[in-house]
C-alpha cells in the first residue's frame, strides 16, 4: 500500500512540477531581446583567437557560428529588419573555415540584400574567389554585388569570368551583355546581345535579346554622329542640316546606314540623334498601348494608374511592346494616352 | 609476452565494466545523433554538420577516455594497493606500464568503432558519402589518442589524477598551439631563453599534424604519405613516451 | 643443502622528509635469515620497518643498501619472485575482475601452463572456500572474503616462501583459526612462511622463530621456547585461608582475589613461594593447587619496547 502511494506522490510530484515548468515557459516564450529591455549583445570572439581557441575543431566551430548567424538573421528578420553585425558573422566564419564553400555566396548575397552592405559583400566574395577559383555562384555574386556598386568594369569582368566556369548557366550572359552596355562599351554589348539572340533556347530571352541588339545596331552609329556633331558645332557654332552635311564637311567617312532603311535625323532644336524607323517603332507602340488603356477602361470601368497594371493584366499583358529606346513609358494621366520618357537615339553633349 | 596480454586484458575488462565507460559510450551517442537535429537548422548545410560533428566527437569523446581513464590508471592502483599483488609476480615493472597502456588503447579503440560505426548509420542516414578519407581522418584521430594516452600514463605513474589530467588537458591544448609556440619563440631574444624555448617547442607533441577533419569534411583528399609520416611521429612519440614512464615507474617505491 | 632460504645482509632503508631533507632511518643494518620450512613470525610496534622490509625482499621499495637473496637468487631479479607468495596487509583487488579471473590473472603473470593453472584455481577457491562467489565482481566481496582471495593468489605459484602480511586483520576468530590451521598444512607440505604480525597469540600458537624489530634494528631473534622459556612471570595460588594468614600474606603478594569462598594470591617471582607457602602450612591454610603462569609473548614484547626506548633516551 505504501508503494502505491510512494508512486502516486511521486507521480503527482512530477506533474506539478511539469506544469509549472510549461507554465512560465509560454510566459517567456515568443520574448524577443527587445522584450526583455536588453540591449542586444553580440559577443562575438575575436577570429584570432577563436581559431586558437578550437583547438583543431575550426570546422565545428565554424559550423555554430553559422547557426547562430541563422538565428541572428532570423531574430531581426522578424524585428527591425537591420543587420549590422552580420559581416562579422560571416568573417569569422570563413577566418575558422575558408573552405566553407556555401558561406561565400550565401554571405554575398545577404551582406549585399539584407545588411545592404556591398562592400562588405565584395570582399566576402573576393576571399571566396580565391580560394575557389572556379566556382561560377561566387564569381556571379561578385559580380551582382560590384553592379550595385557601379563598378561596372569589375562586374562585368566577374560575369564573363563566371561564364567560363563549368556548370555556369548561359543566362549570364546577360549580365555581361548589360554590363557592358552600362560601360558604354556598345560595341562589346552588341557582340554579345547578338550571341545570346543566336545561342539561346529560350524564347523570351531571345526576343529581348534581339530587340537589344536592334537598339544598339542603331544606337553605335548615331552616337558616332552625335560627336561628329559635336565637333562640327565647335568649328562651325551650328548644327549639320544633315548627316550628309557631316560627310561634305569632313566630319565623318561616310553616312552609316540605318539598320532598319530608314534614315538618321539630326534634330536640331533638341540637339539629339533620331532614327526615323525607330521614331516611328515607337509611335506604333505608343499608339498600341494607348488603345491597350482605353480597353482596360472598357473592360475595368477605370483608367489604369501605371503601366504596370496593364501589365498584370492577363489579357492585356500578353503582346507587350518593348520600349525601343531603352526608355521607359508612362500614362499621361490628362491625356489619358501613354508615353514615353525618352525619344531619341542619342543625345549632342555641347558644353 | 604472455604477462603483458594478461595485463592488457585486464585493464580493458576493469575499464569495460565500469559504469563510467557505459554511460560515455552512449552519452557519446547521443550527442552523435544530435548531429541530425543541428543539421535541419543549419539552412541547407546538413552534410557538412553532420560530419563536423560527428568527427569532433569521435575526437573529443577519445580524449577524454584518454585523460580521465589513463590520468587515474596507474595512480589508483598504486594508491589502493592493487599494484602490490601484481607488482611481486615475476613481472618486469616495464610490462606493467606496457600492459596498462595497450589496455588503454584497446578501450579506446573500441570506444572507436562503436562510434564509428554510429556516425556511419547518422552519414548513411542524411544520404552523404562515406568515403575513404573518413576512414584515414578516425586512424590519425586514433594516433592522436595514443599519444595524449601515453603521456596521461606518464603523468599518472608519479602525479595525483587530478594533476595528470589537468597537465595531460595541458600539454593537449599545447600541442594544438605549437606552431604559434614557435611563432613566439622565432621572435624570442636571448639566446638562452630562445634556446631552452627551442628544446620545449620539440618536446611538445605537434597534435596538429594529425587533424585532417578540416580537409576531409571539404572533399580534399590526403596523401598516404602524410599519413605515414604523421602515424610514423605519433608512434615515435608515444614509445618516447611510455619509455619515459618506465624509467620513472621502475625507480619508484610502492610503500 | 643450503637450508637458508631466505638472506638479508646489512639492509637499510632512509627516506628523506621535509624542506631541509632530513634523513630518516626506516631501516639500519638489518640482519636476517629465514631457514627453509619455518614459520618465522617478525613482530614490531608500528613503523618499527616490518613492512618496509618485507617490501624490500619482494621488490616494492628499492633499498638504501644491502644485500637480499632468496634461494641463492638476487631480489631484483624476475626469477626470485617465482618461488614466492605475498599476501599484502588490507588487500585491495581490481574491483570488476571477477574472484576466478583475478586467480587466472596471477597465474597468468607466473606463465603457469594453461590446464595445471585451471586445476589450481580451483583448488584454491576450495580451499579458501569461495566457490560459491567464484564469478562475482571482487568489489561485492566483503573484508574477510577479500583476506581469503588474497590467500589464495598468495598460493597460486604453489610457492616456497610464502610471505603474510597482518594476515589476521580482519578476521572473525573462526577466520582465524581456518587459517592457522592453513599456515600448519602448508609447513608440512614443505613450505616457509614469513608472518608480520601483531596478533601475539597466534604468533605464540604458530610460530617456530620470532624476530622482533624495534626502530628499524632487530631487537631480539630466536625460537619462542629461547625466549619465553624458563621465565617464570608469576605464579598464582588458590586457597582458603583465614583473615589472619591474608594480612600476613599482603606484603609479599601483588595482588589478591577473593571469589566464592577461595583466595587467589598472585606471587611476583619464584623466591617469595618458599616462603609464602610456610606461612600457609603454620595457619594451616588450605591449598587448592599452584599454577607458574609463563611470560607470554606480548609480556616479554612490551618489556622489550620499554627497554628499547630507555636505551634510547641514554
Amino acid at each position: 500500500m505504501s508503494r502505491l502511494k510512494n508512486i502516486f506522490l511521486t507521480g503527482m510530484i512530477f506533474i506539478i512540477l511539469g506544469a509549472s515548468v510549461f507554465l512560465t515557459s509560454s510566459i517567456v516564450k515568443g520574448k524577443t531581446w527587445k522584450d526583455k529591455g536588453m540591449m542586444e549583445t553580440i559577443v562575438l570572439p575575436d577570429s584570432e583567437i577563436m581559431q586558437r581557441a578550437s583547438l583543431g575543431y575550426t570546422n565545428l566551430a565554424a559550423d555554430l557560428i553559422w547557426l547562430r548567424t541563422i538565428r541572428y538573421i532570423n531574430i531581426h528578420n522578424k524585428g527591425d529588419k537591420k543587420y549590422p553585425e552580420l559581416p562579422r558573422f560571416f568573417k569569422l566564419i570563413t577566418d575558422l573555415d575558408e573552405n566553407f564553400k556555401d558561406i561565400y555566396r550565401v554571405g554575398g548575397e545577404a551582406l549585399r540584400e539584407l545588411s545592404k552592405d556591398p562592400k562588405s559583400s565584395i570582399s566576402l566574395l573576393e576571399k571566396g574567389r580565391s580560394i575557389y577559383p572556379d566556382d561560377w555562384k561566387i564569381a556571379y555574386e561578385s559580380g551582382r554585388s560590384y553592379s550595385l556598386t557601379n563598378q561596372w568594369e569589375l562586374a562585368t569582368k566577374s560575369f564573363e569570368e563566371s561564364l567560363k566556369m563549368p556548370e555556369a548557366p548561359e543566362w549570364i550572359a546577360i549580365h555581361v551583355a548589360e554590363g557592358y552596355y552600362r560601360q558604354r562599351d556598345y560595341m562589346k554589348s552588341l557582340y554579345w546581345w547578338f550571341r545570346i539572340s543566336s545561342t539561346t533556347n529560350n524564347k523570351e530571352v531571345a526576343a529581348m535579346a534581339r530587340s537589344k541588339v536592334l537598339y544598339l545596331d542603331t544606337l553605335i552609329p548615331a552616337i558616332r554622329i552625335a560627336e561628329s556633331c559635336k565637333l562640327f558645332w565647335e568649328k562651325y557654332r551650328r548644327l549639320p542640316h544633315d548627316p550628309e552635311e557631316l560627310v561634305r564637311a569632313g566630319f565623318l567617312d561616310f553616312v552609316p546606314e540605318e539598320p532598319f532603311n530608314g534614315r538618321f535625323v539630326i534634330d536640331r532644336k533638341n540637339f539629339t540623334i533620331e532614327s526615323t524607323y525607330i521614331s516611328s517603332l515607337l509611335l506604333n507602340c505608343l499608339e498600341e498601348l494607348s488603345a491597350k488603356v482605353r480597353m482596360y477602361k472598357d473592360k475595368h470601368g477605370n483608367y489604369p494608374v501605371s503601366i504596370d497594371d496593364l501589365k498584370n493584366d492577363e489579357e492585356l499583358g500578353l503582346n507587350f511592346p518593348m520600349h525601343p529606346y531603352e526608355g521607359e513609358y508612362y500614362i499621361d494621366h490628362s491625356s489619358k494616352r501613354v508615353m514615353s520618357t525618352k525619344d531619341y537615339l542619342a543625345r549632342i553633349e555641347i558644353n | 609476452m604472455r604477462t603483458i596480454s594478461a595485463i592488457t586484458i585486464s585493464t580493458f575488462k576493469e575499464a569495460v565494466r565500469d559504469k563510467v565507460f557505459y554511460n560515455l559510450v552512449i552519452f557519446s551517442l547521443i550527442v552523435l545523433a544530435s548531429s541530425r537535429i543541428l543539421g535541419l537548422l543549419s539552412s541547407g548545410q546538413e552534410i557538412k554538420i553532420v560530419m563536423d560533428v560527428g568527427l569532433g566527437c569521435i575526437s573529443i569523446f577519445g580524449l577524454i577516455i584518454s585523460i580521465f581513464i589513463g590520468g587515474n590508471l596507474v595512480y589508483k592502483e598504486i594508491e589502493r594497493g592493487t599494484i602490490q599483488t601484481i607488482i611481486v609476480k615475476p613481472i618486469d615493472r616495464h610490462e606493467y606500464i606496457i600492459g596498462k597502456y595497450l589496455g588503454l588503447l584497446l578501450i579506446i579503440f573500441l570506444n572507436l568503432i562503436f562510434m564509428t560505426i554510429g556516425f556511419y548509420v547518422i552519414l548513411k542516414g542524411i544520404s552523404g558519402t562515406w568515403n575513404f578519407s573518413i576512414i584515414q581522418s578516425i586512424f590519425l584521430i586514433f594516433v592522436e589518442l595514443m599519444v595524449i594516452s601515453s603521456i596521461a600514463i606518464m603523468f599518472s605513474t608519479f602525479l595525483s589524477p587530478l594533476l595528470s589530467i589537468l597537465l595531460t588537458f595541458c600539454l593537449f591544448t599545447m600541442g594544438h598551439l605549437s606552431e604559434d609556440f614557435l611563432f613566439i619563440v622565432e621572435k624570442m631574444e636571448g639566446s638562452f631563453l630562445k634556446f631552452v624555448s627551442k628544446i620545449i617547442y620539440y618536446i611538445l607533441p605537434h597534435l596538429s599534424n594529425f587533424n585532417i577533419k578540416n580537409e576531409i569534411v571539404h572533399g580534399f583528399s590526403v596523401s598516404g604519405d602524410y599519413i605515414f609520416s604523421s602515424s610514423l611521429y605519433g608512434v615515435s612519440y608515444s614509445f618516447a613516451t611510455i619509455f619515459l614512464a618506465i624509467i620513472i615507474f621502475r625507480n619508484r617505491n610502492f610503500k | 643443502m643450503d637450508d637458508k632460504i631466505l638472506r638479508i645482509h646489512d639492509l637499510s632503508k632512509v627516506y628523506r622528509s621535509g624542506f631541509m631533507m632530513k634523513k630518516l632511518f626506516a631501516l639500519k643494518g638489518l640482519d636476517l635469515e629465514i631457514y627453509r620450512n619455518e614459520i618465522f613470525g617478525f613482530l614490531g610496534p608500528n613503523g618499527a620497518g616490518k613492512s618496509t622490509t618485507i617490501k624490500s625482499v619482494l621488490g616494492l621499495i628499492h633499498p638504501t643498501s644491502g644485500d637480499i637473496e632468496i634461494l641463492g637468487s638476487k631480489v631484483g631479479l624476475k626469477s626470485s619472485r617465482a618461488v614466492i607468495g605475498y599476501l599484502p596487509e588490507n588487500p585491495y583487488f581490481y574491483d570488476y575482475l571477477t574472484g576466478k579471473e583475478f586467480l587466472l590473472l596471477c597465474g597468468n603473470l607466473f606463465k603457469m601452463e594453461k590446464n595445471l593453472l585451471k586445476t589450481r584455481v580451483a583448488e584454491l577457491l576450495t580451499l579458501v572456500d569461495l566457490n560459491r562467489y567464484a564469478d562475482v565482481a571482487l568489489k561485492k566481496y566483503s573484508k574477510g572474503m577479500k583476506q581469503r582471495i588474497g590467500f589464495a593468489q598468495a598460493l597460486i605459484n604453489d610457492p616456497e616462501l610464502v610471505f603474510l602480511d597482518e594476515p589476521m586483520s580482519g578476521l572473525d576468530p573462526v577466520g582465524r583459526r581456518l587459517l592457522r590451521e592453513s599456515i600448519l598444512e602448508l609447513k608440512e607440505k614443505g613450505k616457509t612462511i614469513f608472518l608480520n604480525s601483531h596478533i601475539m597469540p597466534d604468533v605464540e600458537m604458530i610460530c617456530d622463530r620470532v624476530g622482533i624489530l624495534i626502530n628499524g634494528q632487530l631487537m631480539k631473534i630466536g625460537s619462542l621456547g629461547e625466549m619465553l622459556g624458563g621465565s617464570v612471570a608469576s605464579i598464582e595460588l588458590c586457597v582458603e585461608l583465614t583473615e589472619n594468614c591474608l594480612t600476613k600474606l599482603k606484603d609479599y603478594s601483588t595482588r589478591i582475589m577473593e571469589k566464592e569462598n577461595k583466595q587467589f594470591i598472585f606471587l611476583d617471582s619464584e623466591d617469595k613461594l618458599t616462603e609464602v607457602l610456610e606461612i600457609i602450612r603454620t595457619d594451616r591454610g588450605k591449598i587448592h593447587s599452584i599454577i607458574p603462569i609463563k611470560k607470554t609473548l606480548e609480556e616479554f614484547f612490551l618489556e622489550e619496547i620499554i627497554q628499547a626506548e630507555r636505551n634510547a633516551h641514554n
